[in-house]
């Protein structure tokens, strides 16, 4: 959280609908390419870039941890297609809400876990989602507090 | 005293029941079900074995960091409130090394499978 506030890049220049939860598990994909993106109740207006980090966030690797696009694609390839489609990526706000993504998914396992406590007569998955929250602890000591190769 | 078997022995007993018996015989949702309940056992089993040992460990650190006594649970708070305050940050010496021991201690229990936690093992600290 200091982190984040430390680096808040300030509001976008540009305001768009953002999804909230663009990631592999909320994507239709058939042989012709994506057929329909699910899950908009988190949508609002925001920074474009926020829907780009989400996509980063080592959680929708799902063990890929070398391809940091949902665990298919580098940065490289995300920007690229994003602004062949006529949009410009900024990577330092794309990276501040990488951090803000994984640190949001741990603070929901931490959810999970107290709605467990609230009711845990039919919530064996919430309370074992409950101890996921550190793997976005490490994760985010990736992020900003990287050990050398 | 209690007598034994100790509780790991107990706990390793009903999840190798459910996982070599139980598993067979189940499909669907239920079976899904059973594998994050043996993954519960085993994660109890962990923490029955290591808990203790980090934990102690993980007070140690907090006192040399933070020149306190306490509980694991108030120097964790007193760290979060210095960190939060800004009077620590990953420029302190040892602060980083701390933040990373711990989380690793936690996915030694937690998730012994995640991918960044096997490439982290892998280095030297």
């Amino acid at each position: 959280m200091r982190w984040l506030r430390d680096h808040d890049p300030g509001p976008s220049a540009e305001v768009t609908l953002v999804h909230g939860d663009f990631r592999n598990g909320n994507l239709i994909i058939g042989p012709d390419g994506v057929r329909a993106v699910l899950d908009w109740e988190l949508a609002h207006l925001g920074d474009p870039m926020e829907d780009l980090g989400w996509l980063c966030v080592n959680s929708w690797r799902f063990g890929e941890i070398d391809k940091p696009v949902g665990g298919f694609g580098s940065r490289e390839e995300l920007f690229a297609g994003y602004e062949a489609a006529g949009r410009s990526v900024d990577p330092a706000r794309v990276r501040f809400w990488e951090v803000m993504g994984t640190l949001r998914w741990g603070i929901m396992c931490g959810g999970m876990m107290q709605r467990f406590r609230l009711s845990p007569g039919h919530s064996m998955e919430r309370a074992m989602i409950g101890r996921r929250a550190s793997e976005t602890e490490i994760d985010l000591l990736r992020l900003l507090a990287p050990r050398g190769s | 005293m209690q007598d034994e078997p100790t509780p790991i022995e107990l706990i390793n007993a009903v999840a190798a029941f459910l996982r070599n018996d139980i598993t067979p015989l189940i499909s669907g949702n239920n079976a899904f079900k059973l594998r994050v309940a043996i993954n519960a056992l085993d994660l109890v089993t962990r923490q029955l074995a290591l808990e203790q040992g980090s934990d102690a460990r993980e007070v140690e650190r907090l006192h040399a960091l933070l020149g306190m006594e306490g509980s694991v649970t108030d120097l964790n708070r007193a760290l979060a409130d210095r960190i939060a305050k800004g009077e620590v940050d990953l420029a302190t010496p040892g602060l980083a090394d701390h933040l990373w021991q711990t989380t690793m201690d936690k996915l030694a229990v937690d998730q012994p499978n995640y991918a960044s936690y096997k490439r982290e093992l892998q280095r030297k600290p």
